[in-house]
């Protein structure tokens, strides 16, 4: 008789410690070596991980009062600016934002990074003041304790592929996926591969609004489906997307992260952004969802896209899967070109030892998601328009 | 045969290396590279030829091309 759990049954198990609970990297060989129906009954929880670059993150910070108040419109953090458009002592700070200072060697997840680290963050705020808030202005000192909310809000993560890139220019190009050196020199790319969580559910049938992860070091949750997301892409015929598809809209609580799995990154002459470790839980309900579960480097494929192009649309010289991209040389145009990942599979494997531990010591359930994110077949761009021309229909 | 003694270069923080491989791709003598099981950085003094690249290449900025860049207590243990 065929398998089939609910994510109902997977807790009770964790709840009374007999949940069995393997990486991503594991259950290939225990599918291997047991076959698919017995392995379906006999793994619970495969542990899923990345650590990326993933620029678009940021956290919620809410200072408190002070005393007379202020409601800040112009806020520095570590000389960093941080979007105070929001309530009297709201802010976002935005992992990119670079500080007047030091540019883009110290930003926005440099701030984000020295308050989980506990350090001592410089606040400046402005006002023009009114009636109810006087003050105009506050010369301050902060730490994640002193201040009340702070979580992060990431709107787009956890990408569910991403194009490797290469240059086929005669000038080396600084891009956010790292140093491009010219003619064909070397290919960079960026996901944990078989490891990676999207890669594991490619229909994101155990993934949506509520699930509950890890984000850097702390429980969080996916908030929303991420910025830029698309489900109708060209996919492999094990399902897997060949490009970048789905996107995660992620929430955690900053006081809880650790910088062991978040770090500042500085891409030369590029700009700030931020390694953010994920690792997302999936059950194993049935046979198909482990055969999405015990997809394999081989069979996930990406495209090698042409960054010397500087338009919206770079053309591919082709595709290559990840076994081929981990093996550190690919064969493009007849040319052995050196690849390397950006994103850390060492890290990432960490995540997933330490999420596995977590539902198994910690007893960290699962949560079925409250509502599966609808299909999206395609990315509205932006024109430049007149005011007349824009169809609003 | 005698040995050859060569000057370490570079000198990487162990704390702030996120393994991520960014600085192998603009290492063209290979002296960094990340090892192919475990996925962490090695770095191959004998090779290295001095130029640097690696130094800005690094998000995490993680490499120091001088031993007076280093904190104290990495410095000491070197
Ligand atoms: S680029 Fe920096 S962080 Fe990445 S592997 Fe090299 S030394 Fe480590
Ligand atoms: S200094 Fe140059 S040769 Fe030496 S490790 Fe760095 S990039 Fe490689």
């Amino acid at each position: 008789m065929e398998v089939k759990k609910s994510f109902e049954e997977i807790n009770e198990k964790i709840k009374n410690g007999t949940a069995v609970v393997v990486t991503a990297e594991e259950i290939i060989d225990i599918v291997k070596e047991k076959g698919l129906d017995e392995a379906t009954s006999h793994v619970d929880v495969v542990t899923t991980a990345t650590f990326s670059p993933m620029c678009s993150s940021g956290a919620f910070l809410n200072f408190g009062h002070a005393d007379p108040p202020i409601r800040m419109t112009k806020v520095l953090l570590n000389n960093v600016p941080a979007h105070a458009g929001l309530a009297a002592v709201d802010a976002y700070i935005g992992a990119t934002e670079t500080s007047f200072d030091r540019d883009i060697e110290y930003g926005g997840a440099h701030v984000i990074c020295d308050l989980i680290a506990g350090k001592k963050i410089h606040l400046q705020a402005t006002s023009p003041g009114t009636d109810c808030y006087p003050r105009k202005k506050i010369d301050t000192y902060i730490t994640k304790d002193s201040i009340n909310e702070a979580y992060l809000f990431n709107p787009r993560n956890c990408y569910q592929n991403y194009d490797a890139a290469i240059n086929t220019s005669g000038r080396t190009l600084y891009t956010y996926m790292g140093v491009l050196q010219p003619n064909m020199a070397n290919i960079n790319y960026s996901t944990s591969g078989e490891l990676s969580p999207l890669l594991n559910d490619p229909y994101l049938r155990t993934i949506g609004m509520g699930t509950k992860i890890f984000l850097a070091g702390a429980p969080g949750y996916v908030a929303w489906q991420g910025t830029q997301f698309i489900t109708e892409v060209e996919r492999g015929n094990n399902g897997v997307p060949t490009t970048s598809a789905a996107t995660l809209a992620v929430i955690g609580d900053l006081k809880q992260m650790s910088c062991d799995y978040i770090q500042p990154a500085v891409f030369e002459k590029y700009g700030t952004s931020m390694f953010v470790g994920i690792g997302i839980p999936i059950p194993v309900l049935d046979k198909d969802m482990l055969m999405n579960l015990a997809v394999e480097n081989k069979d996930i494929y990406t495209n090698i896209v042409d960054y010397s192009v500087g338009r919206r649309s770079k053309p591919s010289l082709g595709k290559v899967n990840y076994a081929q991209l981990r093996s550190g040389m690919v064969t493009l145009e007849g040319k052995q070109i050196p690849t390397t990942p950006l994103s850390s599979l060492s890290k990432a494997r960490a995540i997933a030892q330490e999420l596995k531990r977590w539902i198994l010591t910690d007893k960290f359930t699962l949560q079925e998601p409250f509502k599966h994110f609808n299909k999206v077949s395609k990315l509205n761009t932006l024109e430049e328009v007149g005011k007349g021309e824009i169809d609003n229909e | 045969m005698s040995k050859k003694a060569y000057k370490q270069r570079i000198y990487i923080e162990a704390e702030k290396c996120v393994e991520c491989g960014a600085c192998t791709a603009v290492c063209g003598a290979k002296a960094l590279r990340l090892d192919k099981t475990t996925w962490k950085l090695i770095y191959n003094v004998q090779k290295c030829q001095g130029c640097m690249l690696c130094v800005s290449a690094c998000p995490s900025r993680a490499i120091k091309s001088d031993i007076e860049d280093l904190p104290s207590a990495v410095a000491a243990a070197l």
